[in-house]
């Protein structure tokens, strides 16, 4: 018996050693400006007030942009170019520039009006563009004045979504249309300083704490749900690996700091009013919080489908729909362990600047730019002429990505098609700086791309895939801003 | 004139077009109604409309998307920008927006009367005399307005006609001395102003009767003043002429109709026609002798000018300019604007040339500074004066030819000239071609059996058609409503923002920004008439109905329908020297029998039932029969004339006697076969072209000659018209039932198992001109083909033109009772056409939508999706969602019109003193008013109550009305005939209602101490506890999800139904003031305001 035991003890490895985290650096803002609380809200107001707000404040930087473009004595077929303080203001004849907001008129758009009359209200919404195959929807420029309705080729060339706030040039064709020859951005922005060189992690004695890498793990889509096996062998094995247990790779597991989770941690059909299957899927998420939150702290944004509000912004998921057992966890102290979030949020971290969002901007802009291939056989009829991406790729994708930060808008489409609530004079969907990192979560693929603005500035766009289909999520080197995609396979 | 229309003969001519459009409905998009006795059959109801892709713009080939040159700051700008405004074309927008001069074009300089022929299309003929002038002893003229195809407008004075009636010639032997008829027309001459200028002596004959081929001798005594017609036909008639005893005792007088009617009659001139005046044979009006506006203002004997059938070369139409125009006004707080106290502040006009794609002429007038609008000019003025002179000018510079416009009969033309009248500009009122006549407002009352008594205000433009687009549709179609915004929402499937008339004032008053969001408003309301009358193809059926049946242009909005069939009656009788009798009118009590309706079969058929129609019944009984005026004789003259049963005078089966077209063809059967004839090649030409604006025409000629030939046996019927024959219409209708019975034993007779068939066949219902067969067989084919050779098999029984056809076939079919029906309509084999229903009540108007919502869905499921079970399943959620005060207001809102008094109390009356009572002002007489039922014990009467007050206030709405007495019998009728009686009432006998206590006020609820409750089970909490007593807290997540979601799903209803408006405003920078009460969603979007308030605000405990 002692024999056994004793070579037991000589075949056993050795406990495994405990080796800490790297720790960075989160600032948490005194002042989210996308938070809104319950008893605050006010729904009096119509939505008029926050395209107001948005023209005021990006007019005038389009304007100063515009004037330097078009100004001063700019000509254009020996006519000089004026500029118009209004839409409506535009004659014929005259070359001349205005600044407006796109609306876009679209064949397919969501229309509570025509689903009331055909009472076919509360069906669920399977479009999936707005756009017109045939081309017909109209796209308009727009200020308090009135409307124009934009025509020419450099239209098709362009991306146009509603609530952007843009200079155009040209010229009126017909009456009440406008012939678009050149487009303006409203003025760069500035960007925070970058923490280049970056300021060594010290202590308060002055020692470094760490030289390797500092990384954050970005994943979005866990859409937990209790009746998918391999969606629970996923999240199993995301826990499992985020706790150091899979593979032996307690080292380089030590160099993930965080967890940002991007929208989308349940998964719920809110057709199917079955109450008690998410309060399951709840639990289950709550369980796989409760066990990563022992080793890694957590910052959770609400996705579309999370129990969060239904327009932007999404306020932060409320303690009520955890157990007891997380609620210590809820306290504002810890916050450093688990931090929810709005949707938009705006991370500060080792001095970087991330802008965070869930996902639901960017997949409603695709919707009025990719016409829908339904029903559409003689897709090889479309002219080979035509320079559009009329694709749902992943670099078109970024694109519109990189649209969003040239229009300094991270929302535009709020509140057309993209729900929001409304707000009366302030807009916090507009960005008033760029920030260092853009993330948009689920998105179909992960993919990368660092864009430059004007002024040199570069901002480092990346899009995080949907975890329950790809097994896939990212982690984020925060000193070279490196990226590697980590997949889990069942 | 307008106030001679008799009541009843509207009811005669209503029920033959009712039952003839029934007939042909299917070829229809939108049923046209003219006059219906029971409107609410054919008409769609709102909630089922669907709705219509707009073309308000030209559309482009646009999508944004990004450019594969990554930089357009620099270096590829200047490529594009040459590439581009080589393309660019800016003529039509500067034209539009700078060029003020919108005058025609002027004559060429050569122009030469004695060289050139005029041709125009006349637009309106009226009576009028020259002072002074004198052609065929007669200075009476009629003016014809009108414009060339060049587009130079007209004014042409034809003279020298001069106006004349028949009488007989007396019997006595001194009648035939031609110095007797001397001294006759001195004694006329001397009793009446000298009027009478001749007699001549013709051989005529009456219409009315047959009494052989002889022509008698007539008198047809010519006037020089048309006016003095009417004092001879009195005198005549009512023998106070007391000249050698020859009419002393009364005599009938012939021939009884208006002087330019009677001057086309005699010329061949339909109304918008051609006519052309060849060179040398007319004169310019030259100098001071010009009374008009007209380009080229000539005169013309009656003998000299040509006038053309509206057949090839002259059926085009000339280039008519529409103005359509709106005006708005500033009235003061509660008042609806009155033109002695509240200014026009805005006039907007555009204006296109008929068949233009788009308007020429787009602006607003304005008072006060008013900012520009792209693709408009706006004329701002400093004061109301101003602006209503440069208006005035605007108009005669622009010389529309037709004016429209909606509701400006009634409103904006009258409102025009009033207030011109109250500032005292007299030069105002003179903006028709006559220069001196001055425009001035007739009231008067149009009376009909269809379309009730309606007030009307008549302004004379002389020498402008005006069409009022609100007076079109009320006449045309049959709809919920009448507004500008749902009649553009039906039509034209577009909502459009309905600001309310205190918020123009308001706009008004602040500042130049203001003023152009109002005058966007105003522009918009000048353009929706114009597209109006394009979608609706008003212009060119009106035109074509006035071609067919002859009658001047506005005689078709004015008048009513007997002056149709009489102005055809009066040029077909003038080809065949027949006269007509001025019958007098009385009103009689005589009634005859109408049409038959085969007892229904009730159920609902799950096999094919085919309908077999009879083409054009009545006409075509009217020919196959010879039934005429000139065909109608008696006992005492077919044995006088020896004649033949059968063979030269047929016995009508109610006992009239009419003679075979071998003795003579009557004129009725004459020109009922000239209409169908034309509207056949109409049909063939109309398949042939390819001309959209041309087919257009062709289709309007065809629908104009349907709806003539069907009102011709109306006609006849109308005991107070011009011509009532009992006897032609009690026999049409008389055969009409003897067709249909025997079409029923001959097709149950014939479709037997007896002779080989599988099935005996059964005529499970018919009415009047069909019957629909259930022949047995489950596939469709074979009944479609059964019907096919049924119809013709059928058709070989019946005379010339009569003729049975297989129209169409339902599959399923649900017969309620007579009249009431619906079924899945099919024409082909492959797929079903449409679901067909008739005289449910999804169309009446005093039912909430949500009644018309659920039959609706209902019948689908039954008819189209087969599916028994989920109607009923459908059914019983509806009466749940209803006792559990889950349906949306808007759908139990009932709308009526408040009329001027009631003798008993009525809800919507009631409601409107209570609301004058408690906000001061409420609805006016001729408003509608939205209410809903609320709960309590009260009389009916007193518990409607505003929607917009119920949702401030938490009422509860009364469950038990709206399911006992809206919804139960519409459903139980069409749920019965399938499970039966007693199981579809069980579904309406209510075992328990759920009481919502929610924040009502008032009674025992006032004494309650209000205290906070949990939320998951509404026990009181405790101090200390905050959302949950302590037993709920164990399930906090799952009630915190629920609440959550309750935000949620109103968060996205708040965000869709705003956002809607928003887009439906036309901007979303400016605020959304639209009041259309009668938009789906306006209440929806007050009631989800609130309660996302309040939803928010209990998810704020947690």
């Amino acid at each position: 018996m002692d024999s056994l035991l004793k070579k037991f003890n000589e075949d056993r490895e050795k406990d495994p050693e405990v080796v800490s985290r790297v720790q960075i650096k989160e600032e948490f803002e005194d002042v989210n400006p996308f938070e809104l609380k319950w008893n605050e809200r006010n729904y009096d107001g119509q939505f008029y007030h926050i395209y107001q707000y948005r023209l005021t404040t990006l007019r005038a930087r389009v304007e100063s942009e515009c004037q330097r473009k078009w100004d001063n004595g700019f000509k254009l077929n020996g006519k000089l170019v004026v500029k118009k303080e209004k839409v409506l203001d535009v004659q014929a004849n005259q070359p001349c520039w205005c600044i407006g907001t796109i609306y876009c008129e679209m064949k397919y758009k969501p229309n509570v009006l025509e689903e009331v009359i055909n009472d076919t209200y509360g069906a669920p919404d399977l479009v999936k563009s707005y756009a017109d195959p045939e081309g017909d929807d109209q796209i308009m420029l727009e200020d308090e004045s009135g409307r124009l309705l934009l025509v020419g080729d450099f239209i098709k060339s362009t991306p146009f979504v509603t609530g952007t706030v843009v200079g155009l040039l040209g010229m009126e064709a017909d009456p009440g249309t406008f012939q678009v020859l050149d487009i303006c951005y409203p003025k760069g922005l500035t960007q925070p300083p970058m923490p280049f060189p970056m300021s060594m992690n010290n202590d308060n004695n002055g020692n470094i704490l760490n030289n390797g890498n500092d990384k954050v793990a970005l994943i979005s889509g866990l859409n937990i749900n209790t009746t998918s096996v391999s969606t629970l062998l996923r999240i199993r094995l995301l826990q499992e690996y985020l706790n150091g247990s899979l593979y032996g790779e307690n080292k380089s597991i030590s160099t993930i700091s965080r967890l940002i989770i991007c929208g989308n941690s349940v998964e719920f059909d809110i057709a199917n009013k079955d109450q008690d299957k998410l309060s399951k899927s709840l639990d289950q998420f709550g369980e796989f919080l409760g066990n990563i939150l022992q080793t890694i702290s957590v910052d959770i944004l609400p996705g579309e489908n999370d129990p969060s509000d239904r327009s932007l912004p999404q306020q932060p998921l409320h303690k009520a729909l955890f157990k007891d057992s997380l609620r210590p966890y809820f306290d504002n102290s810890n916050k450093s362990l688990l931090n929810l979030v709005t949707n938009p949020y705006k991370f500060k971290i080792n001095g970087w600047d991330l802008l965070t969002l869930s996902g639901q901007s960017i997949n409603d802009i695709v919707k009025y730019v990719v016409p829908s291939k339904e029903g559409k056989e003689d897709d090889d009829d479309m002219d080979i002429d035509d320079s559009i991406n009329k694709e749902d790729t992943m670099e078109h994708r970024l694109d519109l990505m990189e649209c969003t930060m040239k229009w300094q808008n991270m929302v535009p489409t709020s509140p057309d098609t993209l729900w929001c609530y409304p707000y009366k004079n302030r807009d916090p969907f507009i960005l008033n700086e760029w920030p260092h990192l853009y993330i948009v979560g689920n998105q179909p693929e992960f993919s990368k791309r660092i864009i430059k603005m004007s002024n040199d500035i570069k901002i480092s766009m990346i899009t995080l895939p949907k975890f329950s289909k790809t097994g896939q999520f990212v982690l984020l080197d925060l000193k070279t801003l490196e990226t590697e995609v980590v997949t889990l396979n069942l | 004139m307008v106030g001679e229309l008799k009541r009843s003969g509207e009811t005669i001519d209503s029920e033959s077009d009712t039952n003839n459009i029934n007939n042909d409905s299917t070829n229809q998009e939108k049923k046209i109604k003219l006059q219906s006795k029971d409107l609410s059959h054919g008409s769609q109801p709102v909630s089922t409309i669907e709705i219509i892709p707009s073309d308000n713009y030209r559309k482009f080939k646009e999508q944004g998307f990004k450019s594969k040159d990554q930089d357009i700051h620099g270096t590829q700008l200047t490529s594009i920008f040459e590439r581009e405004l080589s393309e660019l074309e800016h003529d039509a927008a500067a034209v539009n927006e700078h060029d003020s001069n919108y005058s025609r074009d002027p004559l060429p300089k050569d122009f030469d009367p004695t060289k050139f022929d005029i041709s125009f299309q006349q637009i309106e003929a009226e009576q009028s005399n020259l002072p002074g002038f004198k052609d065929e002893n007669t200075s009476s003229i009629v003016r014809f307005f009108g414009v060339t195809t060049e587009g130079y407008s007209v004014l042409c004075n034809v003279t020298g006609f001069k106006h004349y009636l028949y009488v007989p010639q007396p019997s006595a032997d001194t009648a035939q001395d031609p110095k007797e008829r001397a001294k006759f027309i001195d004694y006329l001459n001397d009793t009446f102003e000298h009027a009478v200028d001749s007699i001549e002596v013709v051989e005529r004959q009456s219409i009315w009767g047959y009494a052989g081929d002889a022509k008698i001798p007539f008198w047809k005594i010519y006037v020089t003043y048309p006016s003095v017609i009417n004092k001879l036909r009195s005198a005549f008639e009512r023998g106070h002429l007391t000249f050698n005893s020859w009419f002393s005792n009364g005599a009938t007088t012939y021939d009884n109709i208006a002087y330019p009617l009677r001057l086309m009659v005699d010329c061949g001139i339909v109304g918008m026609s051609w006519i052309t005046l060849p060179k040398s044979k007319y004169k310019m009006v030259s100098g001071h002798d010009r009374v008009s506006t007209a380009q080229l203002e000539v005169s013309i004997n009656f003998r000299e000018l040509i006038a053309h059938p509206a057949e090839g070369e002259w059926s085009h139409s000339a280039p008519l300019r529409i103005l359509s125009f709106d005006i708005e006004c500033a009235g003061r707080i509660g008042v609806f604007p009155e033109p002695e106290q509240d200014p026009v502040i805005q006039i907007a006009n555009v204006v296109s040339i008929a068949g233009a794609k788009k308007p020429f002429i787009r602006n607003v007038f304005t008072v006060g500074s008013c900012s520009s609008i792209t693709g408009s000019q706006i004329f701002a003025h400093e004061t109301e004066e101003e602006m209503l002179k440069h208006w005035k000018d605007f108009i005669l510079q622009v010389d529309p030819d037709v004016i429209i416009g909606y509701n400006t009969t009634n409103f904006d033309i009258p409102y025009l000239i009033n207030r011109a009248k109250a500032l005292k500009i007299n030069s105002f009122p003179y903006f028709g071609r006559l220069t001196n006549v001055k425009q001035e407002i007739k009231s008067s009352v149009f009376s009909s059996k269809a379309y009730g008594t309606r007030e009307s205000k008549n302004v004379n433009i002389d020498g402008r058609l005006q069409l009022d687009l609100l007076q079109f549709v009320q006449r045309e179609y049959k709809l919920r409503s009448y507004t500008l915004n749902a009649v553009s929402a039906h039509f034209l499937g577009e909502q459009k923002e309905d600001v309310h008339y205190s918020i123009i004032t308001d706009l008004f008053k602040g500042d130049s920004e203001t003023r152009r969001r109002l005058a966007v408003y105003c522009l918009k309301d000048a353009y929706l008439p114009l597209r109006l009358l394009e979608k609706l193809m008003g212009l060119v059926n009106y035109t074509e109905m006035a071609r067919v049946t002859g009658v001047p242009f506005s005689y078709l909005l004015a008048r009513g329908q007997q002056i149709k069939v009489v102005s055809q009656l009066f040029r077909k009788c003038i080809q065949i020297d027949t006269v007509i009798p001025n019958m007098s009118s009385q009103a009689s009590d005589e009634q005859y029998e109408g049409a038959t309706v085969i007892e229904p079969i009730r159920g609902y058929y799950d096999v094919p039932i085919a309908t077999l129609d009879f083409n054009s019944l009545y006409p075509s009984i009217m020919m196959a029969h010879n039934l005429c005026y000139t065909t109608l004789c008696n006992k005492a003259t077919v044995e006088r004339l020896q004649l033949k049963k059968d063979e030269d005078y047929i016995i009508t089966p109610n006992g009239d006697y009419f003679v075979t077209d071998k003795k003579r063809r009557g004129i009725l059967p004459i020109i009922l076969d000239e209409l169908l004839s034309a509207r056949k090649r109409a049909k063939k030409d109309l398949r042939n072209e390819k001309d959209p604006f041309k087919r257009d025409v062709l289709n309007g000629r065809q629908l104009a000659l349907k709806i003539s030939a069907n009102s011709v046996y109306g006609f006849t019927g109308a005991t107070v018209g011009k011509l009532p024959c009992l006897a032609i219409s009690s026999s049409v209708t008389a055969f009409g039932r003897e067709m249909i019975m025997k079409t029923k034993k001959a097709v149950q007779e014939k479709y037997s198992i007896k002779n080989g068939y599988e099935h005996d066949s059964i005529v499970v219902y018919g009415d009047t001109d069909s019957v629909m067969v259930k022949f047995g067989s489950t596939d469709l084919k074979k009944v479609m083909d059964l019907g096919t050779e049924a119809a013709a098999y059928v058709s070989t029984l019946f005379k010339h033109p009569i003729n049975l056809e297989f129209e169409k076939a339902y599959f399923p079919y649900l017969l309620i009772n007579k009249k009431r029906y619906a079924g899945l309509f099919w024409t082909k084999t492959e797929k079903y056409d449409k679901l067909d229903q008739k005289g449910l009540a999804s169309v009446r108007r005093d039912s909430c939508s949500l009644v018309s919502i659920v039959m609706n869905k209902v019948l689908k499921k039954i008819l189209i999706e087969r599916d028994v079970d989920g109607a009923i399943a459908y059914v019983k959620t509806v009466i749940d969602d209803i006792l559990q005060n889950r349906v949306d207001i808007s759908k139990l809102i009932i709308s009526k019109t408040l009329a001027p008094n009631y003798t008993n109390p009525q809800p919507h009356a009631v409601l409107t003193e209570r609301m004058k009572k408690r906000d001061g002002m409420g609805p006016n007489v001729g408003d509608r008013v939205d209410y809903v039922i609320i709960g309590g014990n009260g009389k009916l009467y007193n518990r409607a109550e505003d929607p917009l007050y119920v949702l401030e206030h938490n009422l509860q709405v009364d469950s038990k009305y709206y399911l006992n007495n809206q919804l139960q019998n519409p459903i139980i009728s069409i749920i019965a005939p399938i499970i039966g009686d007693k199981k579809a009432n069980a579904m309406f006998i209510v075992k328990s209602i759920k009481i919502n206590t929610g924040n009502t006020k008032g009674g025992l609820m006032s004494f309650v101490k209000k205290v906070e409750a949990c939320k998951g089970c509404r026990a009181p909490l405790k101090k200390g506890e905050s959302t949950l007593c302590a037993n709920c807290q164990t399930r906090s997540s799952e009630i915190f999800i629920k609440e959550l979601y309750d935000v949620r799903e109103l968060e996205e209803k708040f965000a869709r139904l705003w956002t809607e408006c928003q887009r439906c405003a036309g901007n979303l920078h400016n605020e959304v003031l639209c009041s259309n009460k009668n938009c789906d969603i306006f209440y929806m979007r007050v009631k989800v305001k609130k309660e996302l308030q309040e939803k928010v605000e209990q998810l704020s405990k947690w």
